[in-house]
C-alpha cells in the first residue's frame, strides 16, 4: 500500500515534470524564434543604415561640389581668412579684382590689400569684431589692387567660432566703385541744384499726402514770415490760405495724388496778416517705395506783378471807358449832323424836280454842292475816327475797274473844267475787267488824289494811270498814279503831308479849303489795302501820288456782287405797300414824297409801338425802320416783330449812326438791310428793288385764274369784279388776321365761307379747296391757325398778282 | 509570478515533507495548472497563496512563518543561480542594488514581470531601512530573503518590520547589523 502509494506519487510527480518540461521547451522554442527574428531585423537594419550612410555621404559630396561651383562663379568676392588675417581661400573674382593669383594671395594678409588711407580703420574694425565676438560685420573701404588702382568695396565678414574661440572669417565683398561714384555724382548734383534753388528766391515747401508740411526751405520761411518749426506738421492749406483758395488747393492736391503736376496763383496769408500773391507750381514726389510720398510746392512771389496787373487792368478799363465815350460822342454827333443833312440833301433833290426859275436853280445848286461838301467833310471826320479806333474794315467785292475810274473822273469833271484842267485816264489793257476789292474805298482814295490834283492845278493836265505791275495767277499787283502839273510841294513840306490835319501850308486851307485829313485818310486806307501811298513832287512843276496794291481777278461767282454801277432807277413798284416807321416829320415827308413818285403805297408809324399795332392787322411788302425813336426804337420793335408777331416782312434800317457796329445790331435783331442817312434816292431805290420781290417759290405759281370771267367777254365787268374782289378781300384778310390773333375759330369759319364763292371766279381751284377746308375747321385746332395764316399769305399774293397783271 | 518561485517552493516541500504532501497540496488546492510549473514560465500568484495556505493548514505553521522560511531558502537558490548579481561587498550594498540594478536587469529579460520595489536607505554604518511596496503583500518573503542575504555575506542582522500600511502593501523594514 505504502509502496503503491509511493509509486503513485512518483508517477504524478513525473507526469508533472514531463508537462513542465514540455511547457519549458515550448517557451524555449518561442523565445528562440523571437531571438531569431530580432536577429534578422537587426541585420536588415544594419544594411539599411549602411545604405543610408552611403547615400548621405554622396549627397554631402554633391552639395559641397555645388557650393564650390557657386563660390567659384560668384560675381562677389568670396574668401576666408584665419584669425591673424591670412587668406585661407580666395575665389576667382577675388583674384581678378585684386590682381593677384591664388598662390600669391594665400601668402598674403588681407590688410595688405587695404588702401593706406583706411588701413587703421579697417584693422580696428576687425579687431573689434573678434573682441566683441560679433557674428557679422559690414564695412565700406577702398582697396589698392596689384595695378595700383583704387577699388571701393563693401565687405560683409562672418566670424566663425571654433572649439577654442574665434577661428576664421568667411567674407563676401562687392566692388562698389561705380555705385560710390554715382552716389558722389548725385550728391554733387543735389548740392548744385540746391544751391541754384536757394539762390532763385523760390519758396519751396514739401508736404506729405495728409497735407502736413515735412520741410520748409529758408526762402519759403522768409516769404511766409513763419520759421520752419512753426510750419512743420501744419497743413499749409489751413495755415496759409483763405477759404476760396482752399477749394482750389484741394482740387490741386487731388490732381497731384494722381501724379499730375500743375501751377496756379493764390493769395498767401503771411504770418503778419499781409497777403502775398504766389504762383505755386506743385509736383508730386515719390518715396523710396516708388509710391507718391507727398508734393513739392514751389512758390514764386508775384505780389509785385499782381499789383502791376491790377493797375494795368484799371488803366485799360479807364482807357476803354474813354474810348467808348468817344465813340458814343461820335455816333451821337454823326446822328445829329446827318439827320438835318438828310433833310437838306433830300429836300434839295425834291426841290430840283419842281418848276424853278434860273436863279432859284442856282441857289439850289449852291445848297446842293455846299451840303455835299459838308457831307464829305463829315464823312472824312467819321472815316478818320473809324480808322483811328480800328473800326474801318474793307469790303471784298467784285467791281469794274474801268467804270470805277470813269465815275471818279466824271465826279470831278465840273471842277476840272472850272480850273481848265484836262483829266486823262489811262487804264492798262492787260488788266482784267473785273477785280475784287473795296471799290468804295479805292474810289475814295482816287477821288481824293484826283480832287487834290485838280484843286492845285490851273490850266494843265492831270493823268490818272492804272498799270499792271506784276501778275501771279489771279493775283494782280496794280499801280495807281495821279500826276498833276500843279503848284507842287516843297521838300520840307513833303515830310508832313500824310500827317493828320496837315496841309502843305497854313495858307493852303485859306486858299483851297479842306480839312487836311484827305491824304492822311487815303494813306491809312492804302495801308489797310497793304500798300503805301508815295509822293514825288517838285515845287511849281507838279506832283505825283502813287500806290501799288494787290487786287485779285474776280471769278465768275463774284459778278453777282458787282455794285450796280449802271443801276437804273425803278419808277414803278406796282403799289407795293411800305410801312415807314419814322418820328422825324421832315424825314418822313421826304420819304413819302419820293416813294409816292415810285408808285408805292405808304403807311406811316411814328414809333416802334405804332408799327407793331399796324403789323397786327395789316401786311406790308417792306418796312423802313428808323433806329432812334421815342417810346420804342427800331431794334426793340424788330425784336418784337420777329419773335412775337413772327412776321417775316423785310425790315430795312434807316440809321444816322454811321459808326460801325450799328449794322451788326440791326442784323442781330433780325433786320434784313440798312440805309445810312442821309441817303440818296438811288440808294433807297436799290434797297427797295432788292427786297420788294415776290418770294421766289411763289413767283412761278400763278394763283389767279380769270378764265371764268373772261368767258363772259365783258372787260368792263371783269375789271369791276376784280376791283371789287381786291377791295373785299383786303377787308377779309384784315378780319382773318384779327381772328388768327384772337384764335377766334368762329370768325375764321365765317370769313372763309364768305370769301369762298368769289375765289372760285378769280383764283386757281386749289385756293377754293383750301377755303372749303378752313370753312369746316374745328375749334382750338392750332394746325388750322397755321393753315389760315398760310392762306392769308396766299391771298395777299393773289392781290399782288392781280395788281401786276398785264 | 515567475515559475521559479513555484518550482522551488514545491521542491522545498518535497524535500522537507515528501512527495505525498506535494501531491496532496496540489490535489487539495485545485490549481489551474494541476501543479505543473516550469521555472521560466509565469503563473498566477493566487496559486502560490492557495498552496501556502494548504501547507500552513496541514503542517500547522503560519503563512508568514512559511513565507519567511521560504524566503531564506529562496535566496540561496537565487545566489547560486545568478552569481553575477552577487558581486557586492555586504548585504546593505546588495539590498541597495535590488532596485537600482537587479530588478531593471530582470525586467529586460521578462518585461511582463511584476516586481516589488525596495527603496533602500542606509542610515549609518550598521543600520538601514527598506521600504517594501507590492500589491502581492509578501513582505514576510522579503524578510526571509534579507535573512538569506545576511547569511550569504556572513552577517548577523536584526530585522524588524517597523510599520505596515495598506494592508501590508507598504511595509517599512528596519535592519540593524550586529557585529
Amino acid at each position: 500500500m505504502s509502496k503503491d502509494n509511493e509509486i503513485e506519487n512518483l508517477k504524478k510527480a513525473l507526469e508533472r515534470q514531463k508537462l513542465a518540461r514540455k511547457q519549458a521547451e515550448f517557451l524555449l522554442e518561442f523565445k528562440s524564434l523571437e531571438l531569431y527574428e530580432s536577429n534578422n531585423n537587426l541585420l536588415i537594419l544594419n544594411e539599411t543604415l549602411e545604405e543610408e550612410v552611403k547615400r548621405r555621404t554622396t549627397k554631402i559630396e554633391e552639395k559641397e561640389k555645388q557650393f564650390k561651383v557657386l563660390v567659384e562663379n560668384a560675381t562677389d568676392i568670396i574668401f576666408t581668412m584665419d584669425i591673424n588675417g591670412f587668406f585661407t581661400y580666395v575665389n576667382p573674382i577675388a583674384q581678378k579684382i585684386s590682381g593677384y593669383n591664388e598662390q600669391e594671395m594665400l601668402l598674403m594678409m588681407f590688410v595688405n590689400l587695404v588702401d593706406e588711407s583706411h588701413k587703421k580703420e579697417v584693422i580696428q574694425h576687425y579687431h573689434n569684431q573678434i573682441n566683441n565676438l560679433d557674428e557679422i560685420s559690414n564695412l565700406d573701404f577702398p582697396i589698392c589692387n596689384k595695378n595700383g588702382e583704387l577699388i571701393w568695396i563693401n565687405q560683409k565678414a562672418r566670424l566663425i567660432q571654433g572649439d577654442n574661440g574665434p577661428k576664421e572669417f568667411v567674407v563676401i565683398s562687392r566692388d562698389i566703385t561705380e555705385i560710390k561714384a554715382a552716389n558722389e555724382l548725385v550728391k554733387k548734383s543735389e548740392e548744385k541744384y540746391r544751391g541754384i534753388i536757394e539762390n532763385l528766391k523760390l519758396g519751396i515747401l514739401e508736404v506729405d499726402n495728409d497735407d502736413k508740411i515735412i520741410k520748409a526751405y529758408p526762402q519759403f520761411c522768409s516769404l511766409s514770415g513763419y520759421n520752419e518749426d512753426e510750419l512743420i506738421g501744419k497743413s499749409p492749406t489751413e495755415l496759409l490760405l483763405d477759404e476760396s483758395s482752399q477749394e482750389i488747393m484741394k482740387q490741386q492736391n487731388l490732381e497731384r495724388i494722381k501724379g499730375k503736376s500743375g501751377a496756379y496763383e493764390v493769395p498767401l496769408i503771411k504770418k503778419n496778416g499781409e497777403v502775398a500773391w504766389v504762383i505755386i507750381s506743385g509736383a508730386p514726389f515719390n518715396g523710396i517705395d516708388g509710391k507718391p510720398k507727398g508734393t513739392m510746392g514751389i512758390h514764386l512771389d508775384i505780389s509785385e506783378r499782381k499789383k502791376m496787373e491790377a493797375d494795368l487792368r484799371e488803366a485799360k478799363l479807364k482807357a476803354e471807358e474813354l474810348n467808348k465815350i468817344k465813340e458814343m460822342f461820335l455816333a451821337n454827333m454823326s446822328h445829329e449832323i446827318r439827320t438835318p443833312m438828310n433833310a437838306i440833301v433830300g429836300m434839295s433833290e425834291l426841290l430840283e424836280q419842281t418848276n424853278l426859275d434860273e436863279s432859284q436853280l442856282n441857289y439850289l445848286s449852291a445848297i446842293s454842292s455846299s451840303s455835299k461838301n459838308l457831307l464829305v467833310l463829315i464823312n472824312d471826320l467819321l472815316d478818320f475816327s473809324k480808322i483811328d479806333s480800328g473800326n474801318l474794315s474793307l469790303e471784298l467785292v467784285g467791281f469794274n475797274l474801268q467804270k470805277l475810274i470813269n465815275k471818279t473822273a466824271e465826279t470831278l469833271s465840273l471842277k476840272a473844267d472850272e480850273n481848265g484842267v484836262d483829266v486823262i485816264c489811262n487804264v492798262d489793257k492787260n488788266l482784267p475787267k473785273m477785280l475784287k476789292g473795296d471799290p468804295t474805298r479805292l474810289g475814295q482814295v482816287l477821288l481824293n488824289l484826283l480832287s487834290n490834283a485838280v484843286k492845285f492845278t490851273t490850266n494843265g493836265s492831270v493823268v490818272l494811270s492804272v498799270n499792271l505791275v506784276e501778275k501771279e495767277k489771279t493775283k494782280h499787283m496794280v499801280r495807281f498814279s495821279v500826276k498833276d502839273e500843279g503848284i507842287g510841294i516843297s521838300k520840307k513840306e513833303l515830310t508832313n503831308i500824310f500827317k493828320d490835319f496837315s496841309q502843305a501850308k497854313d495858307s493852303t486851307s485859306r486858299l483851297y479849303g479842306g480839312t487836311g485829313l484827305g491824304l492822311s485818310i487815303s494813306q491809312k486806307i492804302v495801308h489797310l489795302m497793304k500798300g503805301d501811298l508815295k509822293v514825288k513832287s517838285e515845287l511849281n512843276k507838279g506832283s505825283e501820288f502813287s500806290f501799288t496794291v494787290e487786287l485779285e481777278e474776280v471769278d465768275f461767282d463774284d459778278f453777282e456782287k458787282e455794285s450796280n454801277d449802271n443801276y437804273e432807277i425803278k419808277y414803278n413798284f406796282n403799289q407795293s405797300e411800305i410801312l415807314l416807321v419814322e418820328d422825324n416829320p421832315v424825314n418822313s415827308l421826304m420819304a413819302k414824297t419820293i416813294l409816292k413818285k415810285w408808285n408805292c403805297k405808304i403807311d406811316l408809324a411814328e414809333n416802334g409801338i405804332e408799327s407793331i399795332e399796324k403789323l397786327k392787322t395789316q401786311s406790308y411788302d417792306v418796312i423802313l425802320m428808323d433806329m432812334t425813336m421815342p417810346k420804342m426804337g427800331g431794334i426793340e420793335a424788330t425784336l418784337i416783330i420777329r419773335n412775337e408777331l413772327k412776321i417775316k416782312t423785310p425790315i430795312i434800317a434807316l440809321t444816322a449812326n454811321a459808326i460801325n457796329g450799328d449794322s451788326v445790331k440791326c442784323f442781330e435783331a433780325g433786320m434784313n438791310d440798312y440805309l445810312s442817312k442821309p441817303y440818296h434816292q438811288i440808294d433807297l431805290n436799290k434797297v427797295l428793288n432788292k427786297w420788294i420781290q415776290p418770294s421766289e417759290d411763289l413767283i412761278d405759281e400763278t394763283l389767279i385764274n380769270l378764265s371764268k370771267l373772261e368767258e363772259m367777254e365783258d372787260p368792263v365787268f371783269l375789271e369791276k369784279m376784280v376791283t371789287l374782289f381786291v377791295l373785299e378781300t383786303q377787308k377779309e384778310i384784315t378780319l382773318l388776321k384779327e381772328a388768327i390773333n384772337k384764335s377766334n375759330f368762329e370768325q375764321i369759319r365765317l370769313t372763309a365761307h364768305k370769301i369762298k364763292p368769289s375765289i372760285n371766279y378769280v383764283c386757281v381751284p386749289r385756293l377754293y379747296d383750301e377755303a372749303k377746308t378752313i370753312e369746316i375747321c374745328k375749334d382750338n385746332d392750332d394746325k388750322f391757325l397755321e393753315k389760315t395764316k398760310e392762306f392769308v399769305h396766299v391771298l395777299e399774293l393773289v392781290l399782288k398778282q392781280l395788281r401786276q397783271r398785264k | 509570478m515567475k515559475g521559479i518561485v513555484f518550482t522551488e517552493f514545491l521542491e522545498l516541500v518535497e524535500n522537507k515533507y515528501g512527495l505525498e504532501l506535494v501531491n496532496q497540496i496540489i490535489k487539495d488546492c485545485e490549481l489551474d495548472t494541476d501543479g505543473v510549473y516550469t521555472s521560466v514560465g509565469t503563473y498566477s500568484h493566487k496559486d502560490m497563496f492557495k498552496m501556502l495556505a494548504k501547507l500552513s493548514e496541514l503542517k500547522n505553521i503560519s503563512v508568514p512563518e512559511l513565507l519567511e522560511m521560504y524566503g531564506e531558502y529562496f535566496f540561496d537558490v537565487l545566489s547560486n543561480g545568478y552569481p553575477q548579481f552577487m558581486d557586492q561587498p555586504n548585504s546593505f550594498k546588495f539590498l541597495q542594488s535590488i532596485d537600482n540594478y537587479i530588478h531593471p536587469e530582470v525586467l529586460k529579460l521578462y518585461p511582463e514581470a511584476e516586481l516589488p520595489s525596495f527603496d533602500a536607505k542606509i542610515c549609518g554604518k550598521n543600520e538601514m531601512t527598506l521600504l517594501y511596496r507590492s500589491s502581492r503583500k509578501m513582505s514576510d518573503f522579503a524578510v526571509g530573503l534579507i535573512k538569506g542575504a545576511a547569511n550569504y555575506f556572513n552577517e548577523t542582522v536584526n530585522i524588524e518590520k517597523v510599520r505596515e500600511e495598506a494592508d501590508g502593501e507598504i511595509v517599512l523594514i528596519n535592519i540593524i547589523k550586529i557585529e
